[in-house]
């Protein structure tokens, strides 16, 4: 029986009886992290990295039954040792680590190479099979190092301070907030405001031990003098919205690795684009590919069947192990 | 090329024109020549010849990418933009900073080389780029980079960065200006050139009034005519070159219907008339109401008092036969106020939309303490509908921002205005109650609704429409009330909408004009 198995559910290792972020309730769920695509309310117990428990509680309600574990630390269940590794894509992501006897088996979750400084740093991991994402496994994505865009952004702000108009900066709440809020805020040019469902995100993280800039809350009570030359953290879904209107004048960019592309860039409906992304690149999987020094390696969530394609062509043998979904968000 | 991309992207970026104009002008304000007229060529709306096919690049970015033909065509299937996918998977070094007119003198030297050596510049060309400029550089390579600046944006833009008149810009960009080095600095030359005469004279507006007792004086101290629908605008022909000019600013001369056009440059020059640009409300041609004349022959006439320049007018008019498109404005007589009140109701009947008043002894320069110049418009139509459809607005927690209104045709309701103006905010919190009780089917943001509400709608003025059922397109509808006593039946018929355009009579009037 094979260690791993791929079911409509999810990833399924039959003999710990365990799912790797379901897609379906189920009785015992092992989360890589916790973006609201990856944990499915109504599983019987949750098992995830102490940081992402936190997170867990916020988004499932603090009913639900969690097994907060260390970064390696082993369990045993059922022959099979189960372990997290950092995936170094949002505070609390993992990779999750399968070992039977000599075999070893790791799933990558979501994850960078890059160093962001607030989630563990990917911990490359040897295994005979590695299983993928593979969000932006295409060469037309390759970022720029993070020093450069965040220098993009300072100029993008200082810019819009001289124009007399707030910057609203588009990102995720979980993850990319915090990864920009805490370069941008220190020797910022101006204040820095956050929208709630961030502050939300930030005080449980926080709460955790992890160390963030503080950031204002914007309410509708500001003046125009506080707003003056500004950044706003913000997610996607206040454009058009009431809220973004009480900052007025104000510009709006997105911070996303789909900002590489035009046609992604005007599915958003803006021209400003910063590409920052918490996903590798695709020059960023295949060193994790080549560093797992898998025999085997599945591609998952994304560019999977191009991906597998290249790596089959490279002499890596590959497969695909999901329906292909032009990931449509990161 | 950097600053170039980059000012590319922030004007596609910038919604509002003030942003254009200050990206447009900070980045001219850094470039010195020859990129000043190079980026001055592109602005202005030049485009260089193709050299290179997408096919081209296509086979070129495939060599040097070293990437896989299928992955390469993945790539491109995503991006669908060879320029882009070639830019970004060469993997170019965007070590040495080209500058626009050297990467357009490469392109231009390219012109005569074969398929190979040209390949080979080019990519040598694109190691060296970054990202973004390398973009742009393939744009230029295929002939596809054109960028569609409005003039106004450009010429103040220009204005901001050289100290030159805005309107002594346009003139000159429409003019058309020389290629090569040299052309921005002839653009921005404070010498005069021929057609820097063609400036407009400052406009000046009118004030509206709302009823006869804000008339100071005599009546017949003023001077009275229709007040047209259309663009107020100014005239200008002088050694054969016309400029047409409105109160707003924008220089409309080649926008005019060529009838129109042909028919103003041969008007005898020099000479500066002031009218409204509008359509015949009987032929619906454009024509030119003419209303005044500033300057002739003889000198500058815009200081002289109204009842002067009008005779002026009227005998420079008068000596010209054969026009067609230039109408004189004619005086209304009236000697009360009643007779006033009557001209001001029968305005719509004779295809205008109010009155004009002038002081018979007016200037033509602003008094803003005690203008001279006023509009009394006519009331608006106003027509009974029903409430067919609501349509929310972009926002997630929109509200219903756009209503459609119906009138009879026969027994059915068929669409005529479509507003979301008008209402104060427990009105429009009123309609929104009836829509959520009284909904019917969803298309996407539109809802129907069961036709029960009524309102009254006034627009001022129609035109006709072959894209709408109704046949019009009304102007500035909004909702004046909402009418709780009226039944459904109580909404207008198609007939009375029909009467609005026909002057009420079933006949199309003929205005005086």
């Amino acid at each position: 029986m094979p260690l791993l198995e791929f079911t409509e559910r999810g990833i399924f290792c039959p003999e710990a009886g365990v799912y790797v972020d379901p897609s379906r309730s189920v009785s015992r769920a092992v989360i890589t992290h916790a973006h609201s695509d990856h944990i499915r309310p109504g599983c019987g117990s949750y098992l995830c990295q102490r940081m992402s428990a936190p997170l867990l509680r916020l988004r499932l309600g603090a009913d639900c039954s969690i097994q907060e574990v260390d970064y390696g630390e082993k369990m045993m269940c059922n022959g099979v040792q189960i372990s997290l590794h950092p995936a170094g894509h949002i505070p609390g992501s993992s990779q999750v680590r399968f070992q039977r006897g000599g075999e070893t088996w790791v799933v990558s979750g979501d994850y960078k190479l890059e160093d962001d400084g607030l989630s563990k740093p990917f911990e490359p991991l040897r295994c005979q099979v590695f299983i993928t994402e593979s969000t932006f496994a295409l060469p037309i994505f390759r970022w720029s190092s993070q020093d450069e865009v965040f220098g993009q952004i300072r100029e993008w702000w200082q810019e819009n301070q001289s124009y007399g108009r707030v910057s609203v900066l588009l990102c995720y709440s979980l993850g990319k907030a915090q990864r920009l809020l805490s370069r941008l805020a220190i020797d910022a040019p101006g204040p820095v405001y956050c929208h709630g469902s961030i502050l939300a995100v930030n005080h449980v993280l926080t709460q955790a031990g992890l160390r963030l800039p503080s950031a204002r809350k914007l309410t509708d009570s500001l003046s125009r003098e506080e707003m003056s030359g500004a950044l706003v953290l913000s997610p996607p879904a206040v454009v058009g919205s009431r809220w973004l209107e009480q900052v007025a004048p104000y510009t709006l960019a997105w911070a996303s690795g789909w900002m590489a592309v035009g046609r992604m860039r005007r599915r958003r409906r803006t021209e400003r684009g910063f590409i920052i992304s918490d996903h590798a690149d695709f020059q960023g999987i295949e060193t994790a590919v080549r560093e797992s020094r898998a025999a085997r390696v599945l591609v998952t969530h994304g560019y999977s069947r191009q991906f597998a394609r290249y790596l089959c062509e490279k002499g890596i043998e590959a497969e695909v192990v999901d329906p292909e979904k032009e990931a449509a968000d990161e | 090329m950097k600053a170039f991309a980059k000012m590319l992207m922030s004007v596609r970026a910038e919604a509002k024109p003030d942003y254009q104009v200050r990206a447009v002008s900070s980045y001219l304000s850094k470039l010195s020549e020859p990129d000043l007229s190079q980026a001055l060529f592109f602005l202005n709306g030049g485009r260089l010849k193709k050299l290179a096919m997408a096919d081209s690049l296509h086979k070129w970015g495939l060599e040097m990418s070293g990437c896989p033909g299928w992955l390469f065509d993945e790539c491109a299937a995503l991006s669908g933009d060879m320029c882009e996918t070639v830019a970004l998977l060469i993997q170019g070094s965007g070590k040495r900073a080209y500058s626009l007119s050297e990467c357009v003198a490469g392109i231009e030297s390219w012109r005569s080389l074969d398929e190979i050596s040209l390949g080979e510049r080019v990519k040598e060309a694109w190691r060296q780029l970054g990202p973004d400029e390398c973009i742009v550089f393939n744009r230029l390579l295929s002939g596809a980079l054109r960028i569609s600046l409005d003039k106004f944006i450009l010429a103040r833009a220009i204005s901001q960065v050289s100290g030159v008149s805005e309107e002594r810009l346009r003139l000159r960009l429409d003019e058309g200006i020389d290629d090569g080095e040299g052309a921005y600095a002839k653009l921005v030359s404070p010498e005069g050139l021929a057609c820097d005469n063609l400036c407009p004279y400052p406009f000046l507006t009118s004030r509206e009034i709302g009823s006869a007792d804000e008339i100071p004086g005599m009546l017949s101290d003023w001077h009275i005519e229709w007040q047209h629908d259309g663009h107020v605008s100014q005239v200008i022909v002088k050694d054969n070159r016309l400029a047409v000019w409105t109160l707003e600013g924008e220089c409309i001369t080649v926008k005019l219907l060529p009838s129109l056009r042909d028919e103003l440059i041969g008007l005898p020059g020099p000479v500066v008339l002031e009218g409204v640009i509008a359509e015949h409300p009987a032929t619906r041609q454009e024509i030119f109401v003419a209303r005044d004349i500033l300057e002739t022959e003889a000198g500058q006439a815009w200081k002289e008092p109204l009842a002067v320049r009008r005779r002026r007018l009227e005998r420079y008019l008068e000596d010209i036969s054969g026009l067609r498109f230039v109408r004189l404005s004619a005086p209304l007589s009236c000697s009360d106020i009643s007779e006033l009140l009557a001209l001001r109701e029968g305005a719509r009947s004779a295809g205008a939309c109010g009155v004009f008043l002038r002081h018979r002894d007016s200037s033509f320069a602003p008094t803003p303490e005690a203008p001279q110049w006023l509009t009394w418009p006519s009331s608006p139509f106003r027509l009974k509908g029903v409430l067919l459809y609501a349509e929310k607005g972009a926002a997630l927690d929109g509200e219903y921002e756009e209503f459609t209104f119906g009138i009879w045709d026969g027994d059915r309701l068929i669409p005529f205005a479509k507003t979301g103006s008008g209402l104060s905010a427990d009105e429009l919190k009123g309609i929104t109650d009836f829509i959520e009780t009284h909904r019917r089917e969803s298309f996407g943001p539109v809802r129907s609704v069961e036709p029960k509400l009524v309102c009254d709608i006034v627009f001022d003025g129609l035109s006709v429409s072959g894209r709408r059922k109704c046949g019009f397109t009304l102007r500035n509808p909004r909702i004046a009330r909402r009418c709780p006593e009226a039944e459904i039946w109580d909404a207008a018929s198609l007939g009375d909408l029909q009467k609005c355009a026909t002057g009420g009579f079933g006949v199309v009037a003929v205005p005086v004009i």
